[in-house]
């Protein structure tokens, strides 16, 4: 199933890059794809692909939540309603809209990293990676395995403490507030670990263009063993707790539903993909993840969603726990790049696909289009709440692990 | 019998002078005034006209005793204000609606004054017919105005067998002195729930109310509907007070409660709401008649008293609060040109705040909230039903508990119905629709009047209690002087004062709110905001919503549908009721299709048998 990721013109050719099998292709026909018009109006608000955003009718009205209020972030969602039932949901993204991509153009390709590691705090390392990797191709630089393994432990390092962060908020919507307390510790103990790794607690400044910053001590690395090895437990055991809580899983269960064609015809990527039972993931193409097992459900609901998160931790934190064991503290060489060209790169973030298609011409960026996996979360957030009510909205929203400063840029 | 003459008089000078609007509507705002002079004359000392015989047995007579005054007290109350109102109100209609309207209250009145059958059918029949042509007042009414025709003959045909039982039983046509049998009771309360829009014959008043012109809307859903209850109540005083009546009344009256309770709670018309809540105040009055009938016929006499005044108290609050209700919600009607209560926001800033304040007061009484009439009158409904377990019999103690449950049920919805309305509709934010400029004068002043007389009934309401001569149930206690106590039993079971509550509400809230007022520097006001930034026109919780739950959670009771049409949704709900007269009606059509088939269809022979067969019918029912 080829999944439609972003759209854009190059040299006046129309270009599509798509998502199947674990890869991420150029394309240059359009095969009908449903969610080109969302593609195109991202920067503006995001809609239902299927059902638009709108609707009119006797008695509903916009029950507007944002600029500023409870989402954290400022962003607007337009829940039209007559009641209870959300009838259409209709997301601006204006007000988180920095215009980053647009900045990053005509800029060095160092500096225009530290902008693109900062489109969205939360995945510091997956921008930045995907971001790195277009840079890398467009100059024809290949990184050694000891760079790829130490970013790729990066990678699930940030992966591990966003999934516990979503699954946090999914337990304090059902009012979980003993699980969404000891998941708060466990969110602070990973990023903990993410300090000793790479010296920032978000990870930040550790991917650089063709390598890391630093390569963490040997110290360092047996502190995050022990560490992974405790959170490991610890959150193995307060999952196990909390999938006997009918009420927590109730809330969950049958909230928000996705079918994999839907799913798929949005631009869905991502563990909420991997929750309608689709086993795509930019990492199994990657030698490194020969070993991951890549984690579905069958639902496609805000419990599929929680429990294909929860398993990734697991996951994440035994390739951690082996990869770390397979490197030494010893720097690698550091590499300037310079020249041009034209990359695309990519990465499986924690929420997604992060695509990133760069021109370069003497150091500098030319043409960048950037694709974030939070437009396509709140896309299909927009389709699988219809019919749900206002109580379900929290669930629907925080199981996509989505954000407005992703999906805005 | 002067006064009773000079309303008459002045009831006739108004049909004559029609083409004068404003001055008919002022004769007849005269003859209300006489006419409540003469209840308040016949309140102290009964009188009457003396006998004119027609025919043997058939003597006509009028006059105002005990009963009648009271009904007269309350009903021309309601006229004078709704005359008063359709001073200006009457100049949107055409120059008919004054003879309409004056020969509509010329018949309640005879109604009222009647003291035989013949008088009082004439009476019923003038404000029946005329209601209908008032109802006609209103463009594109008229499959309404049928339907409360067809309602209001039905209502007539009942009474006129029930009159012809009372005159096979006594030879005489007098409704003073005589004695009904069950057919007499139960075609009389037939033809009087009727008009008072009891379930399930209350699918009239609701297409009649939301089409009709506002006057004649608070002339029907209040005055007309008291019709009903005097009748039942001469009725009850003719044909004795069976256990089986008041059994059944209860329950009937405990279902009409929750009933238009419930359609109330998710009315989204602006005059459908309060025509629901009509059927849900006569409800509460049927169900306490019913009490009372009970009681009487288990001896418990304080009980039945006190249901009795029940029923006279929530009549009082239904007729002055129905009335302000619908008088108010038309002037911001026509002033707004709108007829949904999500259209009418605003009504304070926009249309002017008499009107909203009269909502205001109105929606509070209907919400029981006190120390406004209507609280009272739910408080004495209330205190009544607990009292039930002082029946002997079983079947009485469950029946009352069943109606109790109702009806507590009833109050909880017509709460929640009134808080939309009122909410929406004179406290909630001005859409900025620009209303028209309307002569007003006397809106305002009737409105101002009906909501003092709200007001202050309810302040002092033992006063009314007293008034209409039920004094036992005034008391002193507790420091509150005698008559300002009501007590709603001999032993006390249960006490209450108004007149002490506003004084303690006044001391404790309003001084100092008034204070506050009075002393605090000008507040600065900034328009509702949301999330950050202004609320926009399409971003208002809408009144639809804030029925949905109540709907979806009884949505099989609702009938409730969402509907889905292309960009479009809305939500479907239905008072099932009408899927009775929908079979009804399609089985009509479907048995005449089959009779001008069979029997009528052109053919002689056809005929001939017809003939043939209805004349051996009749032979041996004849036989």
């Amino acid at each position: 199933m080829s999944i439609l990721l972003a759209h854009f013109k190059s040299n006046g050719k129309e270009e599509f890059i798509t998502q199947e099998k674990g890869g991420i292709r150029k394309e240059s026909e359009n095969k009908g794809f449903k969610n080109l018009e969302l593609i195109e109006n991202r920067n503006e608000f995001i809609v239902d692909v299927f059902n638009g955003g709108k609707i009119e009718g006797d008695g509903v009205f916009d029950f507007r939540y944002g600029p500023v209020s409870g989402i954290g972030e400022a962003g607007v969602f337009h829940l039209y309603t007559y009641g209870e039932r959300i009838l259409s949901v209709k997301i601006d993204t204006f007000y988180k809209r920095r215009k980053l991509d647009e900045k990053m153009i005509g800029m060095d390709v160092n500096d225009a990293l530290k902008i693109a590691e900062r489109v969205s705090g939360n995945f510091s390392v997956s921008h930045s990676l995907a971001f790195s990797r277009a840079i890398e191709k467009a100059m024809k630089v290949e990184v050694d395995d000891k760079t790829k393994r130490v970013r790729a432990i990066a990678l699930e390092l940030e992966r591990i403490y966003n999934h516990i962060h979503v699954i946090s908020k999914l337990a304090s919507d059902a009012a979980q507030l003993v699980l969404a307390s000891h998941l708060s510790e466990l969110f602070e103990d990973s990023l903990c670990v993410n300090e000793i790794f790479s010296g920032s607690r978000y990870l930040r400044d550790f991917v650089t263009l063709g390598g890391v910053t630093k390569v963490p001590s040997d110290k360092a690395l047996n502190s995050v063993l022990k560490e992974i090895e405790k959170n490991k437990k610890s959150f193995t055991k307060l999952y196990k707790n909390s999938m006997t809580s009918r009420n927590y899983i109730d809330r969950l269960h049958s909230t928000a539903i996705l079918s994999a064609r839907d799913a798929a015809m949005i631009g869905l990527t991502g563990p909420s993909l991997r929750a309608c039972n689709v086993k795509e993931d930019l990492r199994i193409k990657d030698d490194i993840y020969k070993d991951l097992k890549i984690v579905t459900d069958e639902e496609g609901d805000a419990l599929s969603r929680m429990e294909v998160r929860a398993k990734e931790i697991l996951e994440s934190m035994e390739f951690v726990e082996n990869n770390v064991k397979k490197i030494n503290s010893k720097e690698t060489d550091r590499m300037t790049l310079q020249g041009k060209g034209d990359g695309l790169g990519w990465c499986e973030s924690p929420s997604g696909a992060i695509i990133y298609s760069i021109g370069v011409e003497d150091s500098k960026i030319k043409v960048l289009h950037v694709s974030t996996p939070s437009v396509f979360g709140m896309a299909a957030m927009a389709h699988s709440i219809v019919g749900n009510i206002f109580t379900d909205f929290p669930f629907a929203l925080d199981s996509f692990g989505v954000n407005f400063a992703d999906a805005a840029r | 019998m002067i006064y009773v003459y000079l309303s008459f008089i002045f009831f006739i000078l108004a049909m004559l002078v029609t083409s004068f609007k404003r001055f008919s509507y002022t004769l007849i705002t005269a003859a209300s005034a006489f006419a409540f002079v003469a209840a308040v004359v016949g309140m102290r000392a009964p009188f009457h006209s003396g006998a004119y015989i027609l025919l043997k047995g058939v003597d006509l007579s009028i006059g105002v005793d005990h009963t009648s005054a009271i009904f007269l007290f309350i009903a021309s109350i309601s006229w004078f204000a709704i005359s008063l109102y359709s001073i200006d109100y009457g100049m949107n209609y055409s120059k008919k609606m004054p003879i309409f309207f004056s020969s509509a209250l010329f018949g309640m009145f005879l109604t009222l004054t009647a003291r035989d059958a013949f008088t009082f059918v004439s009476g019923w029949e003038i404000a029946t017919i005329f209601s209908y042509l008032l109802i006609m007042e209103h463009k594109g009414s008229f499959k309404e105005a049928f339907e409360f025709l067809a309602f209001g003959e039905i209502s007539t045909v009942s009474l006129l067998v029930a009159l012809a039982s009372l005159y096979l039983e006594n030879h005489s046509l007098s409704i003073i002195g005589t004695h009904g049998n069950w057919i007499f009771m139960v075609m009389a309360t037939m033809a009087f729930i009727t008009k008072m829009g009891i379930y399930p014959l209350h699918t009239w008043l609701i297409s009649a109310h939301s089409k009709a012109p506002s006057n004649a809307s608070a002339f029907l859903s209040a005055p007309l509907t008291l019709m009903g209850v005097y009748g039942l109540v001469r009725m009850l005083s003719i044909a004795g007070q069976p256990e089986w009546w008041g059994v059944l009344a209860m329950i009937f009256g405990g279902f009409s409660a929750f009933w238009g309770g419930l359609q109330a709670a998710s009315a989204k018309k602006l005059k459908v709401l309060p025509a629901y809540s009509t059927v849900e105040n006569n409800g509460m009055i049927l169900a306490t008649l019913g009490l009372s009938v009970t009681a009487h016929s288990a001896n418990l006499t304080a009980l039945s008293s006190f249901a009795m005044i029940t029923s006279l108290i929530l009549l009082f609050a239904h007729i002055t609060s129905k009335s302000l209700l619908f008088m108010s919600i038309g002037h911001a009607k026509e002033a707004l040109d709108e007829d949904t209560i999500d259209n009418i926001r605003g009504v304070w800033t926009a249309v002017g705040k008499i009107p909203a304040i009269s909502m205001l007061i109105s929606g509070l009484s209907f919400s029981a909230f006190p120390p406004i009439i209507g609280f009272l009158g739910e408080w004495m409904t209330l205190e009544a039903l607990f009292q039930s377990y002082k029946f002997p019999s079983m079947l009485d103690k469950l029946s009352a508990a069943f109606a109790g449950i109702l009806i507590a049920l009833a109050m909880g919805l017509a709460a929640f119905s009134m808080a939309k309305l009122i909410g929406y509709s004179a406290l909630g934010y001005d859409h900025g629709k620009k209303a028209k400029k309307l002569p007003s004068f006397s809106m305002n002043l009737s409105e101002l009047f009906l909501s003092l007389t709200v007001l202050l009934a309810g302040i002092f309401s033992p006063c009314l209690i007293g008034y209409f001569g039920y004094g036992d149930f005034l008391s002193g206690l507790f420091g509150v002087p005698k008559p300002f106590l009501v007590v709603s039993s001999h032993p006390i079971f249960g006490v209450m004062s108004p007149t002490f509550m506003m004084i303690v509400a006044g001391v404790i809230f309003l001084f100092p709110l008034a204070f506050y007022i009075l002393k605090s520097k000008k507040v600065k006001k900034v328009s509702a905001w949301n999330g950050g930034i202004a609320l926009k026109e399409g971003e208002y919780f809408s009144a639809p919503a804030y029925s949905f739950t109540i709907e979806f959670i009884l949505r099989k009771v609702y009938d409730m549908k969402e509907i889905k049409s292309g960009k479009k949704r809305y939500v479907s709900v239905k008072d099932v009721t009408t899927f009775l007269y929908d079979g009804l009606i399609k089985a009509t059509k479907v048995t005449s299709k089959a009779l001008s088939v069979t029997l009528m269809n052109g053919h002689v022979y056809s005929y001939v048998l017809y003939v043939m067969v209805m004349f051996v019918l009749l032979f041996f029912i004849a036989k």
